[in-house]
């Protein structure tokens, strides 16, 4: 890594650390929801500077998607029944924000990652795995745990959609 | 000052050991199951970043790091969700996410 890298490793280090301290320590779930975002998109620019895009593009997608099942979790929790309509307008807020900070953090990982290419003037020999590898790895190699994590995601999708229709329907766990 | 800005594996781990241990305090104090889960979370990141840090500075072919960081990602993902749907139906049994209000589940 050259001394840019080092110092962009050690902000975005920093940031993540910070950010996952207030995520634990803040009173407000908001407050703490956008500094676990920011805390998680700084992990993965982290794999950015690892050399691993794809798995920090995937782990973006996969944190932003868990993120806004927390916020939404959150938003439904904190829902005061006279305040419907600032409680909207707020949501609306947190949401471009969310999204503003996702395409930072992807302008911000194409500059590491074509700053890692440029660094000496010619193209780094890269050893990221390709998708065929990893395709080839995945269904040969190791079926066995991609059919278990898959039979993993079918259960969790089974229990969530059972738990989110006894909401729905007015009944609790007990009932 | 040049160790300083030579990036290697232990500045990798010590970025992760101190997200495990943030997160790690975080679930053992919080008395708010939302904050459990965020600090599950952060526990999981530090993990993958650990493993990922691992697989690039000791595996020549950086496969497996890689599977195994992106089966660790899946599973955060369903726990989150899970997670997610247990505290969103306890919030509509008990009205509350304070973990002192869940204790009958013991045993």
């Amino acid at each position: 890594m050259g001394n840019i890298e080092a110092i962009v490793f050690y902000l975005v280090s920093l940031v993540s650390i910070i950010c996952a301290f207030f995520a634990i320590f803040s009173t407000k779930s908001k407050f703490s929801i956008v500094n676990i975002l920011v805390c998680l998109i700084g992990i993965s620019i982290l794999f950015f500077a690892l050399e691993f895009p794809l798995l920090g593009s995937i782990a973006i997608g996969i944190f932003c998607i868990g993120l806004t099942l927390i916020l939404i979790m959150t938003a439904l929790l904190t829902e005061k029944r006279n305040q419907v309509r600032s409680y909207k307008l707020s949501y609306i807020k947190l949401l471009t924000s969310f999204t503003i900070i996702f395409i930072l953090s992807f302008l911000i990982a194409f500059f590491i990652k074509f700053g890692a290419f440029y660094y000496e003037g010619t193209v780094i020999n890269c050893v990221i795995p390709s998708i065929k590898e990893l395709s080839v790895q995945m269904f040969i190699n190791y079926g066995m745990p991609f059919v278990f994590t898959g039979l993993l995601f079918l259960a969790a999708l089974i229990g969530v959609s059972v738990l989110m229709s006894d909401i729905r329907n007015n009944k609790g766990i007990n009932k | 000052m040049e160790n300083f800005f030579n990036i290697g594996l232990y500045q990798f781990l010590a970025t992760s050991i101190i997200l495990f241990s943030i997160g790690l305090f975080g679930a053992v104090i919080s008395q708010n199951l939302l904050k459990i889960l965020i600090s599950l979370e952060i526990m999981f990141c530090a993990v993958t970043l650990n493993i990922v840090a691992f697989t690039v500075y000791s595996d020549n072919s950086h496969v497996k790091g890689f599977i195994l960081a992106l089966f660790i990602l899946f599973l955060t993902a369903v726990h989150i969700s899970i997670g997610a749907a247990i505290i969103l139906n306890l919030y509509k049994f008990k009205a509350s996410t304070d973990i002192q209000d869940v204790g009958e589940l013991k045993g």
